[in-house]
């Protein structure tokens, strides 16, 4: 998981961080609240702002007194309330589809239907179905202990720290069914949030505004999802240093831009901005990297967006390049093909460790030097005979947030029934946080299925690139199946409930196999063609894909088959799928021999993937 | 004055088939020719030219792959290692990406010049025609005439050039992808001496406003 780190303290920026750490007490154990009390829980810290010393001074406690227009005469001038105010509204599960009238009306109706609406405190995790018990400080002593160290103006960090545990087990929100997001996850983004939109030029008649006002402003910010993109085609193993390239030019970004970097994953981010100019310069540091950046962004009013939501569909995409020359004299960089190719990568650079195919290659100055300073794949290198897989995972922020909305969806119908959910909730959908809460269980996953990797086949075998590419070596292809079963294990045990969906995973998996000398753009190439929730590319033989929780069918039927049955079947696919089909449907083999097989078309598998998955079963094929 | 220009804009269409087609990117370490899936301009019309010379008629055409036979259009790799006659020896074998059982539609603005060319001809285009590969057959099947530029994903490579652009109506790069394109500097190809620069150009999938025949088909 990433650090939760926040910015300095002394650029007079909202700490909206802190705005819902009144959620981590139990105000009811502590003796301030009794249930049916109209307004809720005072986790705003409404009932402390007597007796409790609460002092105003610190900076932590502008976003938790933010709906109190007669405290803000503490921070003079500061449109931290407002940023604050919008910062939760827009990173909130619930607040954007009702109010509290309509909170009261919802609760009214599903108690008439006899069901329950207690609030649950605990976070449920949407992919694995599980809930964690609530956890709260529970006694008045913890209450003006906490009261105290916020008087400290202490960081996010610390706090994280002193309090992870609580703030990790409360759920942002607690209405019963939408308890699926961490109040860790929620307050980090509303923090960042809300330090981007309190740079808008805020007046101080603006400032001095209640919210009725306020909430109909037109100030704009833009929402943006990128990818990195790099127009180098990998082809020797070193080139493979452009994926160790993008995970630091991410990380670099968030650092250098920690408010507007919402969130990053992989070679994505999405990212908020107060103007033009913020952005164009956080695309500038991007692109001067030597990256494009595929875009999708949208610039809306703070209350518009507060109507539709922060994750609501971004425009088209567009493509953010460097400078680009209009001509460039030859030779042009064979790796890249945007600039010209002034070095000659020579059998010379390469050492006796070295075994690729040797001739003279024209590269740029930054393909030159990727290639130069490359970390070496030491092993990857001495691999000569058997077989490698290369295994990469592509995991879409956009089908995320839409897996992830089904499964809200779905939980709420099963709970509420169809009418209610219809009548009060029909709008719900995903928000960043939970969005983020995902993209940290999906970084343990990798790690968790490396970890299995090396439990199968050894460290030996096998040499990682960055957190989502990987390469094994196979002492024979029949070991692929070993390499999909574990990671399928791997995801089963990371999100079961997201396996068992209709709709497809958020994540791609592209295992590719071929002998070890084969150049990796070809896999690459396999790799930005991928069909299906786990596709297999066998080079020289073909591509498939299938859903990954058919693969335990899969494996079982083609363990089932006779080895001959499937190369005949195999054999006379590859000269006609026609052919293959009749055989399958024959009566002699079709029947008998091939009958596993044949369970698996169509719903499972195509005739294609079963031809290309039934070299798992034949040894000594090229690839 | 071009004549045909009293008909407006009008395009011939061929019907384009070939059995073995490399539309060849550049190499990879010498060992790898990879296979572009679209035709670019710059290709097309050095192919062109070099069936019909003229030294001064310019020729502007674009060529489409069509998608209506699943069989055609496969992509294919053909491994194979040339021997090194001195010695007898096997050089590093080379990986040649190819298409197989092309079919396709070519798009040539018609002027006074292309509108005297045949119904039918051949000519060779891509990478490796010594080889076998790239053995375009040719057809006429009708005209296109007219037409009002459409937004849509461009199906080709067009250089970012004024007169290309204009030939194909091109008026508004949308959202551009961009990448470069070799032009001889002279009319000598590059295996035959002659030097050239690449330049700027639109890739497919760009987003433009332009005529139809450089644009993808969308399904309704």
């Amino acid at each position: 998981m990433e650090q939760d780190k926040a910015p300095s303290t002394n650029d007079g920026l909202v700490r909206a961080e802190f705005h819902d750490i009144g959620k981590i007490v139990d105000w009811q154990a502590v003796g301030l609240y009794s249930p049916g009390e109209e307004g809720g829980e005072p986790h705003d810290f409404e009932k402390c702002v007597e007796e409790w010393d609460v002092r105003f001074a610190a900076p932590t406690w502008e976003s938790v007194f933010r709906k109190d227009q007669r405290l803000r005469h503490n921070w003079p001038k500061s449109a931290g309330w407002i940023a604050a105010f919008f910062a939760d509204h827009l990173a909130a599960s619930l607040s954007r589809l009702m109010d509290e009238g309509q909170k009261r009306n919802f609760r009214s109706a599903a108690q008439k239907a006899g069901i329950q609406t207690a609030p649950e405190y605990g976070r449920h995790n949407l992919w694995k179905d599980e809930k964690n018990a609530p956890d709260r400080l529970t006694t008045e002593e913890e209450l003006r202990e906490l009261i105290q160290f916020l008087n400290g103006g202490p960081s996010w960090e610390d706090t994280y720290r002193d309090y992870g545990r609580w703030i990790d087990a409360r759920a942002e929100e607690a209405f019963p069914g939408l308890n699926v997001t961490t109040l860790r996850q929620h307050s980090k983004i509303v923090g960042k949030l809300a330090r981007v939109i309190q740079r808008l030029p805020w007046t101080d008649e603006e400032v001095a505004q209640g919210w009725q006002e306020i909430k109909a402003t037109r100030r704009q910010i833009t929402v943006a999802r990128y990818r990195l993109v790099f127009p180098q085609k990998p082809y020797r193993t070193r080139d493979l240093e452009v994926f160790a390239q993008i995970e630091r030019a991410t990380a670099d970004a968030a650092l250098r831009f920690p408010d507007n970097v919402l969130l990053r994953v992989d070679d994505q981010i999405i990212a908020t901005f107060e103007s033009e100019k913020a952005q164009q310069e956080f695309e500038s540091f991007i692109v001067q990297l030597g990256f494009h950046l595929r875009k999708r962004s949208r610039t809306e009013a703070l209350s518009t967006l507060a109507r539709t939501g922060l994750t609501s569909k971004l425009g088209h995409e567009t493509i953010v390049y460097p400078d680009l020359p209009e001509e460039i004299a030859l030779p042009i960089c064979e790796n890249c093909q945007f600039a010209q190719g002034a070095h000659s990568w020579s059998p010379a650079e390469l050492s006796d460790e070295d075994d690729e195919p040797i001739a003279d290659e024209r590269l740029c100055d930054r393909c030159f030097n990727l290639r130069k300073t490359a970390t070496r794949l030491t092993k990857l290198t001495t691999w000569r005979d058997g077989r490698v897989a290369w295994l990469f995972h592509d995991l879409d922020l956009d089908e995320c947030l839409s897996a992830l909305t089904d499964l809200i969806r779905q939980r709420l119908r099963a709970r509420y029934g169809d009418e209610l959910v219809q009548n009060f909730l029909s709008g719900i959908e995903a928000t960043y946080p939970l969005l983020s809460d995902f993209v940290d269980d999906y970084s343990q996953y990798l790690g968790c299925l490396k970890k299995a990797l090396v439990d199968e086949f050894d460290s030996d075998r096998i040499e990682s690139i960055g957190s989502w590419i990987a390469c094994v070596r196979l002492e024979s292809q029949l070991e692929a199946s070993s390499l999909i079963r574990v990671i399928h294990s791997a995801a089963l045990e990371a999100f079961p409930t997201l396996l068992d969906q209709e709709s497809t995973l958020p994540f791609r998996v592209g295992v590719s196999i071929s002998n070890p000398k084969y150049p990796f753009f070809a896999h690459w190439r396999a790799f930005q063609d991928m069909r299906g929730e786990v596709n297999v590319s066998m080079i020289g033989t073909g591509q498939c894909g299938f859903r990954l929780k058919s693969w335990p069918k899969i494996e079982q039927a083609m363990k089932a088959t006779k080895r001959a049955a499937v190369h005949r079947f195999a054999s006379a696919t590859a000269v006609s799928p026609a052919l293959g089909d009749l055989i399958l449907r024959s009566k002699e083999t079709g029947r008998f021999e091939l009958s596993h097989l044949r369970s698996l078309i169509p719903d499972h598998l195509s005739l294609e993937g079963a031809r290309v998955l039934s070299h798992f079963l034949t040894e000594g094929e090229d690839g | 004055m071009d004549k045909t220009a009293e008909k407006g804009r009008c395009y011939a269409r061929y019907r384009l088939e070939c059995d073995l087609l490399c539309l060849g990117e550049p190499t990879r370490g010498g060992v790898f020719h990879p296979c572009a899936k679209v035709f670019s301009y710059t290709a097309l019309i050095g192919a062109l030219k070099a069936r019909f010379p003229h030294p001064t008629r310019r020729i502007h055409a674009a060529a489409k792959f069509t998608d209506k036979d699943p069989d055609a259009n496969r992509p294919s790799i053909l491994t194979f290692a040339p021997r090194e006659r001195a010695v007898d020896i096997s050089a590093v074998p080379l990986q040649i990406e190819h298409l197989v059982n092309v079919t396709a539609e070519m798009f040539v603005l018609e002027n006074d010049f292309t509108v005297q060319w045949p119904e039918s001809f051949q000519f060779a285009l891509g990478a490796l025609k010594s080889k076998g590969f790239g053995q375009m057959r040719a057809e006429k099947i009708d005209e296109v005439k007219g037409g009002n530029p459409q937004q849509g994903e461009l199906a080709v490579r067009l250089p970012i050039d004024k007169t290309v652009l204009e030939a194909f109506d091109l008026r508004n790069q949308i959202r551009p992808r961009y990448g470069y394109l070799y032009r001889p500097d002279t009319g000598y190809p590059r295996e035959q001496g002659g030097t050239g620069r690449y330049h700027k150009s639109l890739f497919e999938g760009s987003f433009v406003a332009a005529h139809p025949v450089v644009l993808r088909e969308t399904t309704k």
